[in-house]
């Protein structure tokens, strides 16, 4: 039932331990290491150049503002050098054959032109790579014809009002082959400088004095001669286009900052244009270039190697040209045919576009390959079709963003300050077109007044969107936020139907943004007007009082919805799943992740709009699904990591120190100056070696820490680039597999510490970073190697709630093959859900519970213990020991691995407006319970009135946004005129959140009569008089600016989601619960199942409110993330942890007082002991040890004081 | 406007079939306002598109047949062609004027049903327009003798108004069109 | 090429014009135009706005007249075009609540410049401009029934149009680049109301200006009627002209603006006899 259970045919056969993951989004990477780390290989199959998906692109992330590269990187690399994922990039999933369990899939990787392997991702290729557009290539010689010289009729001189300034700078030599001369003087009748020698039927000779070298003669030389020799040209032996990219880019330095100069008569871009394209459209002439306008490719290259700006691409051709684009930066600035994905791409090496490249198609140019250092260019790469077994498919290939110009309206494509919500995220990216500088395209002019409207291809049924994006509010909202924080002078207004902060934290977000001065105006613009000559766009709307406004912004922001590509739609007919009509996976709300095709799972946006938690939560839930009926398989096709011999040095080995200073980008390196700190670096003592890489934590960057470590023998590595909390252990693993203990290194942080905190400080940002490295230098020359502690871990899975979440997960876990015990306070297993009737598809969830606890009861590996309770918790993750009372009041140990907390929420019952006073108020979940009774008979002509928001986001209630009301409103609302077709049903509402599909039940509920009513708290509450004679409520309905009374039969109070009581659990388990009691994740972001310490998880309503099926996704997720635990026979323990020296111990007991885990104890030799496995390392004991025989790891007083004292040194 | 009070209760059921009967779909109304900020005549409204699509869901027949709105729109479509949800805005309108005159409502515009009136006064008798004659027509009718008359002239100077009406063989089908018969409303 | 016509009432009145501009182009462009035989007043917006039986039934009758012949229905009155793209629609969807048998004619309804721009058509023209009207910068402008209710005209871009862009450009002026080329000038209104048309159209014609026009383009008669005559000039102030698409087609064809066609405007149409004069000087010039 659950768990999306798929019993492969063919049983006989034994299912194969690996799974397939389509796409490399956070999904694809999410599903992609929960099962690699479970020991199920993966193949990975991503459509473009690299892994990272929509989410490498966005700037910030809402509610938390963390920078979305720097949390996603890690992922990245993680993914990226995971012994168990197979990367499959740049590739194509053809098809798939055979049954769940053992399909067998094609996968077609595109021709690349770059070897994988050999590239280190230097980027030198796409620097010397003169294309900057896609040519219109001439016509490819026919079967034997050979080549003709173009001849141009068309020419055109380009000059500027005064002659060429010859300059002869970096001049190369040009000198005549005699034996090759054809003696036709070609060479002497195109020099202008009369430097070449030549008479009837005699060889050339050309006389270096006079020479300027501007290489008119080598172009004018025949090709079948090539007489012509060019010496003192750097990189000549390379190429020749090698060497006019090095003089080129000597003539820029030598000409830099001055501007509009004249041709200077280099000569490159007819040697180029003659020579390295083979076109030969360009000539030099007295007063300037005479360019052949008709047999121009368009290709650029000419525009890219002049040195002074004088060339202009529209100038040398007729036609039009077509510049390449950037698609990461959604086409926002220009790109080369060759080029990497993105600066932290993974893997980060270079595609060749096919359509661009000048060598793919004409076989001219090659420039490229001539200089790439490890020979990893090969024209000559075919597609390459891989077939491959595998047990399960996850099918996850992400959104895209919706065509603004189908609302042509707002001018989208014509209006050039009209921009989509995603470009503006590349706007605001420091690795974006503009490095982080929002800046209008129209004219790079900094916008003050921004617009974002909202809807944009969403709530749309005109044009075939009806359902709800989800993430729009959020993240128009978050961009407004980021947009001021890098330009205080922007004054952005949000332009809203509803405002749908339905998530976690997201209210307190938009809350904070009002008080940022971001303005919300609950209005839709119905048109954009543009002024012509200042590009400023007036938009018009009616304000909330009913009156016209007409105001001009500088830009305006489309809030564009998601939808599924076109090629995803194809993809998925070649999997054959079903997608619903917009193009979204058909799945059942009990099996949220199971497609039409058993064996292949779905998860991420392709399942229905969602953002990034959700998202990850659903890339869990799919690893676990795709993986149950795999356990039999698991470990049978991985490959263990075996890590090289761990050196030993002694003290008397001389202080090695490799220091890496991170640009993180532009994060860094635009406010610290990283050369200068690297410089100092070098000067420390210890320190043999520093560079400065651009992003240290990139793949590439990593595999050169490697290897730097081995090659200069260092015996101590720092880094100063980001926050230790999120890069540090991706650091320490390269340590280890460099040789070095893991503790032999420090990190510092100049991110967060320097440039974040002092942007407008770029010197004192210097020179802290330096002391900051100092100090990191200080402490890993003190640093010493610590042991790992490494122990068995038990198996089994204490799952604490008997709710739909634990009832799953207990399901889910025994599939995985492990033992579970589900500990339920209450008699019967099924908590919030036995109030509940019906699932958003209108099944009974009584016969799903049922179902599910039938399962629960057939399978041995699980223990049920009913009207019981946690009372007492020890341990550590991979051997917890939790006690239990029972109903009998007897008391019992359980052994277990890992924790899933599951405790759920439950129906808020606020006392307002009489609820469980008069029988005329009742919550939604009565209203539910009572129409699945049939209703009473004389409900037939009845007007329910409901009442949203009753006691939710209301400081004196539920502060909180509960997710559901909306929605559940909206279908109780739907049930009532199924059942009564004449009943009248009116909805007071704030905004209507009916997220994601939501939308579309809540249009059928508009069109099916029922009413809504919006209404402000603040502004015009409702008067709810509720009597023993009768209700009534009166409200201003703004849409028609008049009093509306309404004399309801029936006051139905949607009242929201409260968490249960956890209080004694969360203290017992040392887990932090927010304001409501809602338990608080590990990342907001990244680890939404995770709680902050090791072993534990949660699922549910626990972690937040939310709908059954949301919860069920929760479930698996939160078992996807303990079967990576569960799963292995043994862990290492962190080796920072308290050690006490027993001789000078004198048993003061202050420890073991101190110790908020109770850890220490006094043992028979009557000295403390500190079980290292069960010590958290916080260090609270070795502060407080007045004896100070109490020690910890790498946080020893010797580290402390060697970081004071540097600190100070000058 | 004034702020008296509507109740749900007194929807005009009939009035809601009629729209039923038009495919004016009102009830799918979210509450956007597109309509209303798009409309190029918004400005001299007395009640704005929204306010006359959501007082329809209401069934408010009367409040809607006494407004201006009805008659100020100039029927460009632009409500409806921009509504997300896809209601007809302008049929709402049409259907609107149609029962303001066939319940002889007094109009708060009068000189545009007036107008109206002569120009179909003008095709219903020749089968085709005749400007002159409807011109002349609409005066009387609106009182407004003395407007536009330099434009008019202007016209006529430019041979843009003919003398004579042009009446087309089939005048009998048209008088049918016009008698009233058959009306769907009535079938 | 043989197509039906419906001119509708305006040709035969305010915009006669328009009407010749139109057989004259077609003519050229070897179009044989059938007038459909007794046509009448398809009933504009005063019908569908106030009785929509009459509204329905007008229109009806001439899409019945044409019914034998056929052939494509060509039709240069926006407001004509939408009336009878309505009717059509409704007849095809239920024939018998019109009281009618059967009802699915193999014809098209075609507005004026969507049938002149479609690339045949565009070409044809070109190749058949005797003076480009170069420099001529001109503001097109749709107003609203050639494209609003795209559910009723089938118009592929109702916000973005381009059919009067690509004739302006066939023809060897330049189009600018503006916004107000679909807002409403309330033509329907402009009796009863002139002087919510002055405001509409001072809206407009500011816009145009400001865009850098000389004048203005369109396919409606209403429009161009209500556009030249409620714009409300200062002593000084330069007005905008109208012009139909198919009477600049003419003038480039056939290479002449008669003055009697200069008169038909209440604006001054200068700005193409001049642009006409220049072209003809640089001819000269260049021979």
């Amino acid at each position: 039932m659950t768990g999306n259970v798929t019993v492969p045919s063919g049983k006989e056969k034994n299912p194969t331990g690996s799974v397939m993951v389509i796409g490399g989004g956070i999904s694809g990477m999410q599903s992609a290491l929960d099962l690699a780390n479970a020991g199920i290989k993966v193949h990975l199959v991503e459509s473009s150049p690299a892994i990272g998906g929509k989410m490498a692109q966005l700037d910030k992330t809402f509610p938390t503002n963390d920078c979305s590269m720097c949390i996603v990187s890690p992922k990245l690399v993680e993914v990226g050098r995971h012994r168990n994922i197979e990367l499959f990039t740049h590739s194509e999933v053809r098809d798939v054959r055979g049954d769940a369990g053992n399909f067998s899939a094609t996968i077609v990787s595109h021709a690349r032109y770059v070897d994988v392997q050999a590239c280190t991702g230097c980027g030198l290729c796409e620097l010397v790579c003169p294309v900057t557009q896609i040519s219109t290539f001439p016509e490819p010689l026919a079967e034997g014809e050979k080549k003709r010289k173009l001849r141009a009729k068309e020419k055109r001189i380009l000059k500027k009002s005064f002659k060429p300034q010859v300059v002869s700078v970096h001049k190369w030599t040009f000198s005549v082959d005699e034996e090759a001369c054809s003696k036709c003087g070609g060479c002497f009748k195109a020099c202008l400088h009369d430097a070449v020698k030549w008479e009837k039927k005699s060889v050339a000779r050309i006389d270096q004095e006079k020479c300027t070298g501007c290489g008119a003669c080598l172009a004018a030389c025949p090709e079948k001669f090539q007489a012509i020799t060019v010496e003192n040209a750097p990189e000549i032996e390379k190429s020749l286009g090698a060497a006019i990219h090095t003089r080129s880019e000597l003539l820029k330095k030598e000409f830099a900052g001055k501007e509009g100069l004249d041709c200077v008569r280099c000569g490159l871009c007819v040697i180029t244009c003659q020579k390295v394209m083979k076109i030969g459209a360009l000539k030099m002439t007295a007063e300037g270039i005479e360019a052949g306008i008709d047999i121009c490719q368009v290709c650029g290259a000419c525009v890219s190697v002049c040195p002074v700006n004088f060339l202009e691409i529209d100038q040398v051709t007729n036609k039009s040209p077509r510049p390449l684009l950037n698609t990461f930066n959604e086409g926002l600035n220009n790109r080369k045919p060759i080029n990497i994905h993105y600066p932290q791409a993974v893997p980060r090496v270079p595609v060749i576009d096919e359509e661009s490249c000048v060598h793919l198609n004409t076989g001219a140019c090659g420039t490229c390959a001539s200089i790439c250092g490890v020979g990893a260019i090969h024209y000559d790469h075919k597609q390459i079709e891989t077939e491959i077994e595998v047990g399960s498919v996850i099918f996850s290939p992400g959104i895209e963003a919706f065509d603004a110009r189908l609302r042509g309206e707002f001018g989208y494509g014509s209006y050039k300050n009209v921009v989509t919500s995603i470009e503006f995220e590349r706007l605001l990216s420091a690795s974006g077109p503009t490095s982080g500088t929002v800046t209008r395209p129209g004219d790079n002019k900094h916008p003050r007044k921004v617009a974002w409207i909202q809807c944009v291809g969403s709530r749309d049924h005109s044009c075939d969107r009806d359902y709800c994006s989800s993430v729009c509010c959020m993240y128009a909202t978050k961009e407004a936020f980021i947009a001021k924080e890098h330009d205080s002078s922007i004054e952005p207004t949000i332009f809203y139907i509803d405002m749908r902060s339905f998530g976690k934290n997201f209210d307190e977000y938009v809350t904070r943004a009002k008080e940022h001065d971001i303005k919300f105006v609950r209005a839709m613009v119905s048109r954009i007007f543009e002024d012509p000559v200042t590009g400023d766009l007036e938009l018009r709307y009616v304000d909330e009082a009913g009156n016209k406004q007409i105001e001009i912004f500088e830009m305006v922001v489309l809030s564009v919805g998601l939808q599924v590509p076109q090629t995803v739609k194809q993809l998925a007919g070649r999997l054959d799943i079903e997608l619903d009509r917009y193009g979204f996976a058909q799945t059942s709300g009990y099996t949220p992740l199971a497609t039409s095709r058993p064996g292949i799972f779905v998860s991420g946006a392709v399942n229905g709009p969602k953002d990034i938690p959700e998202t990850v939560c659903e890339a869990s839930a799919a690893a676990e699904a795709a993986s149950a009926a795999l356990a039999g398989a698991r470990g049978s096709l991985i490959i263990h990591e075996t890590l090289p011999e761990e050196k030993v040095f002694t003290e008397d080995d001389e202080l090695r120190i490799g220091v890496f200073i991170c640009h993180c980008g532009t994060n860094i390196a635009s406010v610290v100056d990283v050369d200068a700190v690297t410089e100092y670096a070098k000067t420390l003592p210890g320190v043999v070696y520093a560079e400065h890489p651009l992003y240290t934590c990139s793949q590439d960057s990593q595999e050169r820490m490697r290897e730097i470590i081995e090659e200069h023998n260092l015996n101590r590595v720092v880094t100063s680039a980001c926050s230790p909390s999120t890069h540090e252990p991706l650091f320490q693993s390269t340590l280890q597999q460099a040789g070095l203990n893991k503790y032999f290194f420090d990190m510092a942080n100049i991110r967060d510490q320097c440039s974040w905190v002092h942007p407008n400080d770029p010197e004192l940002a210097t020179e802290k970073s330096k002391r900051l490295t100092r100090m990191a230098v200080a402490n890993a020359t003190a640093g010493e190697p610590l042991d790992e502690l490494e122990f068995t871990v038990d198996s089994r899975l204490l799952v604490v709630g008997g709710g739909v979440a634990g009832m799953t997960a207990a399901v889910e876990a025994a599939r995985q093959g492990f033992g579970v015990y589900l500990v339920e306070r209450e008699p019967r297993l099924g908590g919030q859900l036995l109030n509940l009737q019906r699932s958003a598809e209108g099944g009974r969830f009584e016969e799903f519970l049922f179902d599910l606890e039938k399962q629960i009861a057939g399978d041995e590996r699980i223990r049920v213990f009913l009207s019981s309770e946690v009372v007492d918790q020890s341990g550590f993750v991979g051997s917890f020991e939790s006690e239990i009372v029972m109903p009998t009041g007897a008391t019992r140990t359980l052994k277990h691995g890992a924790i899933l907390v599951a405790t759920g929420a439950e129906e808020n019952r606020p006392e307002l407006h009489d609820l469980g006073v008069l029988d005329t108020v009742m919550t939604q979940t009565d209203f539910e319970a009572a129409l699945e009774q049939g209703g009473e008979p004389d409900w037939a002509h009845f007007r329910v009135a409901m009442l949203q928001c009753a006691g939710s986001r209301d400081e004196d209630h539920l502060a909180y946004c509960s997710r559901v009301c909306c929605n559940h409103a909206v279908r109780n609302a739907l049930r009532m005129k199924e059942v009564f077709p004449e009943a009248h049903i009116d909805v007071l509402y704030r905004d209507m959140r009916c997220y994601g599909l939501g939308e579309i039940d809540y249009r059928a509920a508009r069109r099916a009569g029922i009413n809504f009513i919006r209404f402000d708290p603040e502004k015009n509450p409702p008067v709810i008089n509720t009597e023993e004679t009768g209700l009534e409520i009166t409200v201003n309905d703004p849409s028609i600016r008049m009093q509306v009374r309404l004399r309801p039969d029936l006051l139905v109070l949607s009242t929201g989601m409260k968490a249960r009581e956890t209080e004694e659990l969360a203290s017992m388990l040392r887990v932090p619960r927010n304001d409501a009691g809602f338990f608080i994740e590990a990342h907001a972001k990244l680890r939404p199942v995770d709680l902050p310490s090791e072993g534990l998880f949660m699922a549910g309503t626990a972690h937040g409110p939310k709908s059954s099926s949301e919860t069920i996704v929760q479930a698996q997720a939160a078992v996807a993330r303990a079967t990576t635990l569960l799963s292995k026979q043994s862990l290492t323990m962190s080796g920072v942890v308290s050690k006490v020296d027993p001789t000078n111990c004198a048993v003061c007991l202050t420890c073991v007082r101190a110790c908020p885990y109770g850890v220490p104890f006094i043992n028979d030799q009557h000295a403390a002991e500190i079980n290292p496995a069960l010590c958290q390392g916080c260090g609270i004991c070795v502060a407080e040890c007045p004896a100070k025989v109490i020690s910890i790891g790498r946080f020893d007083d010797r580290n402390i004081r060697a970081k004071i004292e540097s600190y100070s040194a000058v | 406007m004034d702020n008296a009070c509507i109740s749900p209760g007194e929807r005009n059921q009939k009035f809601l079939k009629k729209l039923k009967a038009r495919n004016v779909d009102v009830h799918a109304c979210y509450q956007c306002g597109r309509c209303s900020s798009g409309c190029p005549i918004g400005d001299f409204f007395d009640l704005n598109v929204m306010e006359v699509v959501r007082l329809a869901a209401y069934g408010q027949e009367e409040r809607l047949l006494n407004s201006h709105t009805i008659w100020l729109c100039a029927a460009c479509e632009t409500c409806g062609t921009r509504c997300p949800n896809d209601i007809e805005i302008p049929v709402l309108m049409d259907v609107l004027r149609e029962l303001a005159l066939r319940k002889g409502v007094k109009p708060a515009e009068p000189r545009i049903p007036a107008f109206h009136g002569s120009f179909l006064g003008s095709i219903s008798r020749w089968g085709r327009a005749w400007e002159i004659g409807m011109i002349a027509n609409y005066k009387v009718k609106s009182g407004d003798l003395m407007g536009d008359m330099k434009l008019g002239m202007d016209m006529f100077l430019k041979g843009k108004l003919k003398l004579l009406p042009h009446s087309i063989e089939g005048k009998a089908e048209i008088r049918e069109i016009f008698s009233g018969k058959g009306k769907e409303y009535d079938r | 090429m043989k197509l039906s016509y419906y001119p509708g009432c305006s040709l035969e009145g305010t915009a006669l014009d328009y009407d010749q501009s139109v057989r004259e182009i077609c003519e050229k462009l070897d179009i044989d135009l059938v007038d459909i035989p007794d046509w009448n007043c398809c009933g504009a917006s005063s019908a569908h706005m106030t009785d929509h039986e009459v509204g329905m039934r007008l229109p009806m009758r001439n899409l019945l007249l044409a019914y034998e012949a056929g052939h494509d229905i060509l039709v240069p009155c926006a407001a004509c075009f939408q009336r009878l793209k309505a009717a059509d629609k409704t007849l095809r969807e239920n024939p018998g609540f019109w009281d009618i048998g059967v009802y699915d004619p193999a014809f098209d309804i075609l507005h004026i410049s969507s049938f002149l721009a479609d690339s045949d058509t565009g070409a044809k023209i070109s190749s058949k401009v005797s003076k480009a009207l170069d420099g001529l910068k001109i503001a097109c402008y749709y107003g609203c029934l050639s494209l609003r209710n795209p559910r009723i005209t089938d118009a592929p871009n109702w916000e973005m149009p381009d059919n009067l862009e690509r004739i302006v450009t066939a023809v060897g002026a330049s189009p600018v680049a503006w916004s107000h080329r679909t807002e409403c000038c309330s033509g329907s209104l402009t009796m009863a109301r002139p002087d919510i048309a002055e405001k509409l159209v001072e809206d407009i014609t500011v816009a145009a200006k400001r865009a850098g026009a000389d004048a203005l383009v369109t396919d409606c008669p209403m429009c161009q009627a209500n556009v030249e005559s409620r714009q409300q000039l200062g002593t000084e102030e330069k007005g905008l002209p109208v012009f139909f698409a198919t009477e600049l087609i003419a003038a480039a064809m056939s290479g002449t603006y008669p003055v009697k066609q200069q008169k038909s405007h209440l604006v001054s149409a200068a700005v193409l006899t001049d642009v006409m004069a220049e072209t003809a000087m640089r001819k000269e010039g260049a021979v």
